[in-house]
Protein backbone atom coordinates (compact mmCIF):
# COMPACT_ATOMS: atom_id res chain seq x y z
CA UNK A 1 0.00 0.00 0.00
CA UNK A 2 2.57 2.61 -0.96
CA UNK A 3 2.00 6.29 -0.43
CA UNK A 4 4.29 8.66 -2.30
CA UNK A 5 4.54 12.35 -1.55
CA UNK A 6 6.09 14.61 -4.17
CA UNK A 7 7.09 18.14 -3.29
CA UNK A 8 8.72 20.82 -5.34
CA UNK A 9 8.49 24.44 -6.34
CA UNK A 10 5.88 25.43 -8.89
CA UNK A 11 6.86 24.56 -12.45
CA UNK A 12 9.30 21.78 -11.61
CA UNK A 13 6.98 19.06 -12.87
CA UNK A 14 5.52 17.61 -9.67
CA UNK A 15 2.06 17.22 -11.19
CA UNK A 16 3.24 15.66 -14.45
CA UNK A 17 5.59 13.28 -12.68
CA UNK A 18 3.00 12.47 -10.02
CA UNK A 19 0.44 11.55 -12.67
CA UNK A 20 3.01 9.36 -14.45
CA UNK A 21 3.90 7.54 -11.24
CA UNK A 22 0.23 7.07 -10.33
CA UNK A 23 -0.48 5.70 -13.79
CA UNK A 24 2.54 3.42 -13.74
CA UNK A 25 1.81 2.03 -10.28
CA UNK A 26 -1.97 2.10 -10.50
CA UNK A 27 -2.29 4.53 -7.58
CA UNK A 28 -4.72 7.32 -6.80
CA UNK A 29 -3.41 10.76 -7.67
CA UNK A 30 -4.19 13.57 -5.25
CA UNK A 31 -3.26 17.13 -6.06
CA UNK A 32 -5.62 20.05 -5.26
CA UNK A 33 -8.17 17.48 -4.21
CA UNK A 34 -6.22 17.46 -0.93
CA UNK A 35 -7.41 21.01 -0.27
CA UNK A 36 -10.95 20.39 -1.42
CA UNK A 37 -11.21 17.48 1.02
CA UNK A 38 -9.82 19.65 3.81
CA UNK A 39 -12.26 22.42 2.92
CA UNK A 40 -15.14 19.99 3.48
CA UNK A 41 -13.81 19.16 6.93
CA UNK A 42 -13.46 22.82 7.82
CA UNK A 43 -16.68 23.80 6.05
CA UNK A 44 -15.15 26.73 4.25
CA UNK A 45 -14.45 27.47 0.57
CA UNK A 46 -11.26 25.93 -0.73
CA UNK A 47 -9.83 29.39 -1.40
CA UNK A 48 -9.39 29.93 2.32
CA UNK A 49 -7.06 26.92 2.47
CA UNK A 50 -5.20 27.78 -0.70
CA UNK A 51 -4.65 31.24 0.72
CA UNK A 52 -2.94 29.67 3.71
CA UNK A 53 -0.45 27.96 1.45
CA UNK A 54 0.04 30.54 -1.25
CA UNK A 55 -0.50 33.94 0.28
CA UNK A 56 1.48 33.90 3.49
CA UNK A 57 4.45 35.56 1.94
CA UNK A 58 2.43 37.91 -0.19
CA UNK A 59 1.11 39.40 3.01
CA UNK A 60 4.64 39.86 4.25
CA UNK A 61 5.67 41.30 0.90
CA UNK A 62 2.87 43.81 1.09
CA UNK A 63 3.83 44.65 4.62
CA UNK A 64 7.42 45.05 3.50
CA UNK A 65 6.45 47.23 0.56
CA UNK A 66 4.13 49.22 2.80
CA UNK A 67 6.89 49.89 5.30
CA UNK A 68 9.30 50.71 2.51
CA UNK A 69 6.84 53.14 0.95
CA UNK A 70 6.23 54.82 4.26
CA UNK A 71 9.95 55.18 4.89
CA UNK A 72 10.47 56.65 1.44
CA UNK A 73 7.56 59.05 1.82
CA UNK A 74 8.77 60.07 5.26
CA UNK A 75 12.25 60.65 3.92
CA UNK A 76 10.96 62.69 0.98
CA UNK A 77 8.73 64.83 3.13
CA UNK A 78 11.32 65.20 5.82
CA UNK A 79 9.10 63.51 8.35
CA UNK A 80 10.68 60.95 10.56
CA UNK A 81 9.16 58.54 12.98
CA UNK A 82 7.29 55.30 13.13
CA UNK A 83 6.41 54.33 9.56
CA UNK A 84 3.19 52.48 10.37
CA UNK A 85 1.41 55.32 12.07
CA UNK A 86 3.40 58.27 10.94
CA UNK A 87 2.30 60.88 8.48
CA UNK A 88 1.64 59.62 5.00
CA UNK A 89 -0.52 56.70 5.94
CA UNK A 90 -3.62 58.68 4.99
CA UNK A 91 -2.43 58.54 1.39
CA UNK A 92 -3.06 54.83 1.18
CA UNK A 93 -6.38 53.66 -0.19
CA UNK A 94 -8.60 51.94 2.38
CA UNK A 95 -8.42 48.55 0.64
CA UNK A 96 -4.71 48.46 1.36
CA UNK A 97 -5.45 48.28 5.06
CA UNK A 98 -7.82 45.40 4.47
CA UNK A 99 -5.21 43.59 2.41
CA UNK A 100 -2.62 44.14 5.08
CA UNK A 101 -4.81 42.89 7.87
CA UNK A 102 -6.18 40.03 5.80
CA UNK A 103 -9.71 41.29 6.29
CA UNK A 104 -10.50 41.86 2.67
CA UNK A 105 -13.39 39.41 2.79
CA UNK A 106 -14.17 37.12 -0.10
CA UNK A 107 -13.31 33.46 -0.06
CA UNK A 108 -9.84 34.01 1.37
CA UNK A 109 -11.43 34.49 4.73
CA UNK A 110 -9.39 34.01 7.85
CA UNK A 111 -8.87 30.46 8.92
CA UNK A 112 -7.02 29.88 12.13
CA UNK A 113 -3.82 27.87 11.94
CA UNK A 114 -4.94 25.05 14.20
CA UNK A 115 -8.16 24.43 12.30
CA UNK A 116 -6.21 24.52 9.06
CA UNK A 117 -3.45 22.15 10.09
CA UNK A 118 -5.86 19.78 11.84
CA UNK A 119 -7.88 19.46 8.64
CA UNK A 120 -4.78 19.04 6.51
CA UNK A 121 -3.43 16.39 8.86
CA UNK A 122 -6.71 14.50 8.84
CA UNK A 123 -6.77 14.41 5.04
CA UNK A 124 -3.14 13.26 4.89
CA UNK A 125 -3.63 10.54 7.49
CA UNK A 126 -6.88 9.37 5.86
CA UNK A 127 -5.09 9.10 2.52
CA UNK A 128 -2.24 7.25 4.17
CA UNK A 129 -4.62 4.86 5.86
CA UNK A 130 -6.31 4.12 2.53
CA UNK A 131 -2.89 3.71 0.91
CA UNK A 132 -2.04 3.52 -2.78
CA UNK A 133 -1.77 7.22 -3.42
CA UNK A 134 0.52 9.83 -4.87
CA UNK A 135 0.11 13.11 -3.00
CA UNK A 136 1.37 16.37 -4.44
CA UNK A 137 2.71 18.96 -1.99
CA UNK A 138 0.57 20.47 0.77
CA UNK A 139 3.17 19.59 3.40
CA UNK A 140 2.16 15.94 3.21
CA UNK A 141 5.78 14.84 3.57
CA UNK A 142 5.95 16.61 6.93
CA UNK A 143 2.56 15.43 8.16
CA UNK A 144 3.45 11.86 7.18
CA UNK A 145 7.16 12.24 7.99
CA UNK A 146 7.54 8.92 9.78
CA UNK A 147 4.54 7.08 8.37
CA UNK A 148 5.10 3.49 7.29
CA UNK A 149 5.20 2.45 3.62
CA UNK A 150 5.65 6.05 2.56
CA UNK A 151 8.19 7.51 0.16
CA UNK A 152 8.93 11.22 0.25
CA UNK A 153 10.33 12.72 -2.94
CA UNK A 154 11.62 16.25 -3.34
CA UNK A 155 12.06 17.93 -6.70
CA UNK A 156 14.26 20.81 -7.73
CA UNK A 157 14.52 22.61 -11.04
CA UNK A 158 16.34 25.66 -12.38
CA UNK A 159 14.36 28.86 -12.52
CA UNK A 160 14.33 28.85 -16.33
CA UNK A 161 12.59 25.48 -16.51
CA UNK A 162 10.00 26.52 -13.96
CA UNK A 163 9.29 29.79 -15.72
CA UNK A 164 8.95 28.02 -19.07
CA UNK A 165 6.49 25.58 -17.52
CA UNK A 166 4.31 28.47 -16.42
CA UNK A 167 4.54 30.12 -19.85
CA UNK A 168 3.52 26.89 -21.56
CA UNK A 169 0.80 25.97 -19.10
CA UNK A 170 -0.75 29.30 -18.22
CA UNK A 171 0.32 31.34 -21.25
CA UNK A 172 1.92 33.93 -18.99
CA UNK A 173 4.25 36.54 -20.40
CA UNK A 174 7.84 35.81 -19.33
CA UNK A 175 8.05 38.59 -16.78
CA UNK A 176 4.68 37.65 -15.35
CA UNK A 177 5.77 34.02 -15.10
CA UNK A 178 9.00 34.96 -13.34
CA UNK A 179 7.12 37.01 -10.77
CA UNK A 180 4.58 34.23 -10.25
CA UNK A 181 7.27 31.59 -9.78
CA UNK A 182 9.20 33.74 -7.34
CA UNK A 183 6.12 34.71 -5.35
CA UNK A 184 4.83 31.17 -5.07
CA UNK A 185 8.23 29.86 -4.09
CA UNK A 186 8.50 32.40 -1.32
CA UNK A 187 4.99 31.53 -0.22
CA UNK A 188 5.90 27.84 -0.23
CA UNK A 189 8.96 28.51 1.88
CA UNK A 190 6.90 30.56 4.31
CA UNK A 191 4.20 27.92 4.47
CA UNK A 192 6.59 25.10 5.36
CA UNK A 193 8.63 27.31 7.67
CA UNK A 194 5.53 28.49 9.49
CA UNK A 195 4.02 25.09 10.15
CA UNK A 196 7.06 22.80 10.32
CA UNK A 197 9.95 25.17 11.01
CA UNK A 198 12.08 23.83 8.16
CA UNK A 199 13.01 24.81 4.62
CA UNK A 200 11.04 22.91 1.96
CA UNK A 201 14.19 22.17 -0.05
CA UNK A 202 16.06 20.65 2.91
CA UNK A 203 17.00 17.21 1.55
CA UNK A 204 16.89 15.60 4.99
CA UNK A 205 13.08 15.61 4.82
CA UNK A 206 12.96 13.39 1.75
CA UNK A 207 14.04 9.89 0.82
CA UNK A 208 15.45 11.42 -2.33
CA UNK A 209 15.64 14.72 -4.16
CA UNK A 210 15.63 14.78 -7.97
CA UNK A 211 17.02 17.61 -10.06
CA UNK A 212 14.63 18.15 -12.93
CA UNK A 213 17.24 20.21 -14.70
CA UNK A 214 19.16 16.98 -15.21
CA UNK A 215 16.51 14.42 -16.11
CA UNK A 216 13.24 14.08 -17.97
CA UNK A 217 9.90 13.71 -16.17
CA UNK A 218 9.66 10.18 -17.56
CA UNK A 219 13.00 9.18 -16.04
CA UNK A 220 12.07 10.79 -12.74
CA UNK A 221 8.78 8.88 -12.71
CA UNK A 222 10.61 5.62 -13.37
CA UNK A 223 13.11 6.30 -10.59
CA UNK A 224 10.31 7.08 -8.13
CA UNK A 225 8.28 4.03 -9.13
CA UNK A 226 11.36 1.86 -8.72
CA UNK A 227 12.11 3.28 -5.28
CA UNK A 228 8.48 2.93 -4.23
CA UNK A 229 8.60 -0.69 -5.29
CA UNK A 230 10.80 -1.33 -2.28
CA UNK A 231 7.96 -0.19 -0.03
CA UNK A 232 5.76 -3.00 -1.23
CA UNK A 233 8.48 -5.64 -1.24
CA UNK B 1 -15.62 30.53 -33.04
CA UNK B 2 -17.67 28.45 -30.67
CA UNK B 3 -21.36 28.04 -31.51
CA UNK B 4 -23.76 30.38 -29.79
CA UNK B 5 -25.93 28.80 -27.13
CA UNK B 6 -28.45 30.10 -24.63
CA UNK B 7 -29.22 28.69 -21.21
CA UNK B 8 -32.86 28.95 -20.19
CA UNK B 9 -35.28 27.44 -17.68
CA UNK B 10 -36.50 24.02 -18.87
CA UNK B 11 -40.02 23.60 -20.22
CA UNK B 12 -42.12 20.41 -20.14
CA UNK B 13 -41.27 19.91 -23.81
CA UNK B 14 -37.57 20.10 -22.94
CA UNK B 15 -37.95 17.48 -20.22
CA UNK B 16 -39.84 15.28 -22.67
CA UNK B 17 -36.90 15.56 -25.09
CA UNK B 18 -34.47 14.74 -22.26
CA UNK B 19 -36.45 11.56 -21.62
CA UNK B 20 -36.27 10.65 -25.30
CA UNK B 21 -32.54 11.36 -25.54
CA UNK B 22 -31.79 9.34 -22.43
CA UNK B 23 -33.72 6.40 -23.80
CA UNK B 24 -31.12 6.21 -26.56
CA UNK B 25 -28.43 3.81 -25.25
CA UNK B 26 -25.74 5.73 -27.11
CA UNK B 27 -26.66 8.84 -25.11
CA UNK B 28 -27.22 7.18 -21.74
CA UNK B 29 -23.89 5.37 -22.08
CA UNK B 30 -21.94 8.64 -21.99
CA UNK B 31 -24.19 9.97 -19.23
CA UNK B 32 -25.08 8.04 -16.07
CA UNK B 33 -25.86 4.73 -17.77
CA UNK B 34 -28.86 2.66 -16.71
CA UNK B 35 -30.09 1.48 -13.32
CA UNK B 36 -30.73 -2.06 -12.15
CA UNK B 37 -34.16 -1.84 -13.77
CA UNK B 38 -32.55 -1.11 -17.12
CA UNK B 39 -33.93 2.42 -17.23
CA UNK B 40 -31.62 5.35 -18.00
CA UNK B 41 -30.34 7.31 -15.04
CA UNK B 42 -30.37 11.07 -14.81
CA UNK B 43 -29.13 13.46 -12.17
CA UNK B 44 -31.47 15.58 -10.06
CA UNK B 45 -34.74 14.27 -11.41
CA UNK B 46 -36.31 11.45 -13.38
CA UNK B 47 -37.68 13.00 -16.60
CA UNK B 48 -40.48 10.50 -17.13
CA UNK B 49 -41.58 10.59 -13.48
CA UNK B 50 -41.50 14.37 -13.47
CA UNK B 51 -43.67 14.62 -16.58
CA UNK B 52 -46.32 12.49 -14.97
CA UNK B 53 -45.98 14.22 -11.61
CA UNK B 54 -47.64 17.24 -10.06
CA UNK B 55 -46.83 20.93 -10.37
CA UNK B 56 -45.40 20.72 -6.84
CA UNK B 57 -42.97 18.05 -8.02
CA UNK B 58 -41.97 20.28 -10.91
CA UNK B 59 -41.48 23.30 -8.67
CA UNK B 60 -39.50 21.23 -6.18
CA UNK B 61 -37.01 20.23 -8.88
CA UNK B 62 -36.67 23.51 -10.73
CA UNK B 63 -36.86 25.88 -7.76
CA UNK B 64 -34.20 24.09 -5.75
CA UNK B 65 -31.66 26.69 -4.64
CA UNK B 66 -29.03 23.96 -4.40
CA UNK B 67 -29.38 22.88 -8.02
CA UNK B 68 -29.55 25.16 -11.04
CA UNK B 69 -30.91 23.34 -14.10
CA UNK B 70 -30.83 24.87 -17.57
CA UNK B 71 -31.94 23.80 -20.99
CA UNK B 72 -29.37 24.55 -23.65
CA UNK B 73 -30.62 26.05 -26.92
CA UNK B 74 -28.64 26.73 -30.08
CA UNK B 75 -28.96 29.94 -32.08
CA UNK B 76 -31.60 28.33 -34.28
CA UNK B 77 -33.78 28.15 -31.19
CA UNK B 78 -33.50 24.38 -30.95
CA UNK B 79 -33.24 22.57 -27.64
CA UNK B 80 -29.98 20.60 -27.76
CA UNK B 81 -29.16 19.57 -24.20
CA UNK B 82 -29.10 20.30 -20.50
CA UNK B 83 -26.65 21.72 -18.00
CA UNK B 84 -26.78 21.59 -14.21
CA UNK B 85 -24.91 23.12 -11.30
CA UNK B 86 -25.22 21.16 -8.06
CA UNK B 87 -24.32 23.78 -5.51
CA UNK B 88 -22.81 23.53 -2.03
CA UNK B 89 -23.31 27.01 -0.70
CA UNK B 90 -21.22 26.50 2.42
CA UNK B 91 -18.19 25.80 0.27
CA UNK B 92 -19.21 28.21 -2.50
CA UNK B 93 -18.73 25.47 -5.05
CA UNK B 94 -20.73 23.45 -7.53
CA UNK B 95 -20.46 20.28 -9.54
CA UNK B 96 -21.20 20.90 -13.20
CA UNK B 97 -23.03 18.34 -15.34
CA UNK B 98 -23.67 18.86 -19.01
CA UNK B 99 -25.30 16.70 -21.65
CA UNK B 100 -25.70 17.46 -25.33
CA UNK B 101 -28.62 15.21 -26.16
CA UNK B 102 -28.59 15.87 -29.91
CA UNK B 103 -26.10 13.29 -31.18
CA UNK B 104 -25.78 15.04 -34.55
CA UNK B 105 -24.27 17.99 -32.66
CA UNK B 106 -21.65 16.01 -30.75
CA UNK B 107 -18.04 17.05 -31.41
CA UNK B 108 -19.15 20.46 -32.71
CA UNK B 109 -18.20 22.40 -29.56
CA UNK B 110 -21.76 22.82 -28.30
CA UNK B 111 -20.65 21.20 -25.04
CA UNK B 112 -17.85 23.73 -24.70
CA UNK B 113 -20.25 26.61 -25.32
CA UNK B 114 -22.74 25.19 -22.84
CA UNK B 115 -20.04 24.71 -20.23
CA UNK B 116 -18.82 28.28 -20.68
CA UNK B 117 -22.42 29.40 -20.15
CA UNK B 118 -22.64 27.39 -16.93
CA UNK B 119 -19.30 28.77 -15.70
CA UNK B 120 -20.29 32.33 -16.54
CA UNK B 121 -23.40 31.83 -14.42
CA UNK B 122 -21.51 30.10 -11.59
CA UNK B 123 -18.73 32.66 -11.28
CA UNK B 124 -20.93 35.60 -12.23
CA UNK B 125 -24.43 35.88 -10.74
CA UNK B 126 -24.01 32.98 -8.32
CA UNK B 127 -20.63 34.22 -7.06
CA UNK B 128 -19.22 30.74 -6.58
CA UNK B 129 -15.54 30.09 -5.89
CA UNK B 130 -15.01 26.66 -7.45
CA UNK B 131 -16.73 24.55 -10.08
CA UNK B 132 -15.71 20.94 -10.46
CA UNK B 133 -16.48 18.00 -12.67
CA UNK B 134 -16.07 14.28 -12.21
CA UNK B 135 -15.17 12.61 -15.50
CA UNK B 136 -15.08 8.83 -15.80
CA UNK B 137 -12.24 7.40 -17.86
CA UNK B 138 -14.56 6.14 -20.57
CA UNK B 139 -15.69 9.68 -21.37
CA UNK B 140 -12.59 10.78 -23.26
CA UNK B 141 -14.35 13.53 -25.27
CA UNK B 142 -15.67 14.96 -22.01
CA UNK B 143 -12.19 14.92 -20.50
CA UNK B 144 -10.72 16.72 -23.50
CA UNK B 145 -13.48 19.29 -23.41
CA UNK B 146 -13.14 20.25 -19.74
CA UNK B 147 -9.35 20.44 -20.00
CA UNK B 148 -9.72 22.57 -23.10
CA UNK B 149 -11.96 24.92 -21.14
CA UNK B 150 -9.25 25.18 -18.47
CA UNK B 151 -10.22 22.78 -15.72
CA UNK B 152 -7.24 21.44 -13.77
CA UNK B 153 -6.87 17.80 -12.77
CA UNK B 154 -7.15 17.90 -8.98
CA UNK B 155 -7.12 14.18 -8.51
CA UNK B 156 -7.45 10.88 -10.29
CA UNK B 157 -9.18 8.13 -8.36
CA UNK B 158 -9.14 4.43 -9.13
CA UNK B 159 -12.27 2.38 -9.65
CA UNK B 160 -14.87 4.90 -8.54
CA UNK B 161 -17.45 4.57 -11.34
CA UNK B 162 -19.44 1.40 -11.84
CA UNK B 163 -20.96 0.78 -15.23
CA UNK B 164 -22.22 -2.45 -16.72
CA UNK B 165 -20.78 -4.42 -13.78
CA UNK B 166 -17.30 -3.00 -14.25
CA UNK B 167 -15.43 -0.40 -12.26
CA UNK B 168 -13.78 2.55 -13.95
CA UNK B 169 -11.36 5.27 -12.84
CA UNK B 170 -12.41 8.89 -12.78
CA UNK B 171 -10.75 12.27 -12.64
CA UNK B 172 -11.88 15.22 -10.57
CA UNK B 173 -11.10 18.49 -12.28
CA UNK B 174 -11.68 21.90 -10.81
CA UNK B 175 -11.68 25.51 -11.85
CA UNK B 176 -11.45 28.42 -9.42
CA UNK B 177 -13.07 31.81 -9.87
CA UNK B 178 -9.67 33.48 -9.94
CA UNK B 179 -8.45 31.12 -12.68
CA UNK B 180 -11.49 31.45 -14.90
CA UNK B 181 -11.12 34.92 -16.48
CA UNK B 182 -7.65 34.21 -17.88
CA UNK B 183 -8.63 30.80 -19.20
CA UNK B 184 -11.91 32.01 -20.64
CA UNK B 185 -10.11 34.84 -22.41
CA UNK B 186 -7.53 32.43 -23.83
CA UNK B 187 -10.25 30.05 -24.97
CA UNK B 188 -12.28 32.64 -26.81
CA UNK B 189 -9.13 34.29 -28.21
CA UNK B 190 -7.96 30.98 -29.67
CA UNK B 191 -11.41 30.29 -31.04
CA UNK B 192 -11.42 33.55 -32.97
CA UNK B 193 -7.95 33.12 -34.52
Amino acid sequence: MPVITINGPIGCGSVTIGQMVAQEMNLNFVDRLFFTEASRIVGTPVGALIAKEQRVNRFKDRLGRFVQTMLERSAMSGVSGEPYFGRGIENLPPETYMDLTGEGGGVAQKLDDKTFIDAMSKVAHDLHQQGNAVIIGRGANHILADAAHTLHVGLLAPMEIRVQTLIDREHFEREEAEIHVEELERAREDFVQKFWKVHPNDASHYHMVLNMGKMSPKTAAEVIAHAAGDLTA
Amino acid sequence: MFPEVTLVAPTREDVQRMAEWLNDPEVSTVWYGVGDDGKPLHTGYNPEALLSGSQDDWDHVFSDENRAIFSIYNDDGEHIGEGQLVIEWTLLEARADLLVGRKDLWHHHFGTSGLIGLLDHAFGPLGLHRVWVDVPEYNEPGMQMVQHVGFVVEGHLRKTHRKNDEWYDSSVLGLLAEEYPRRRARLTENAVT
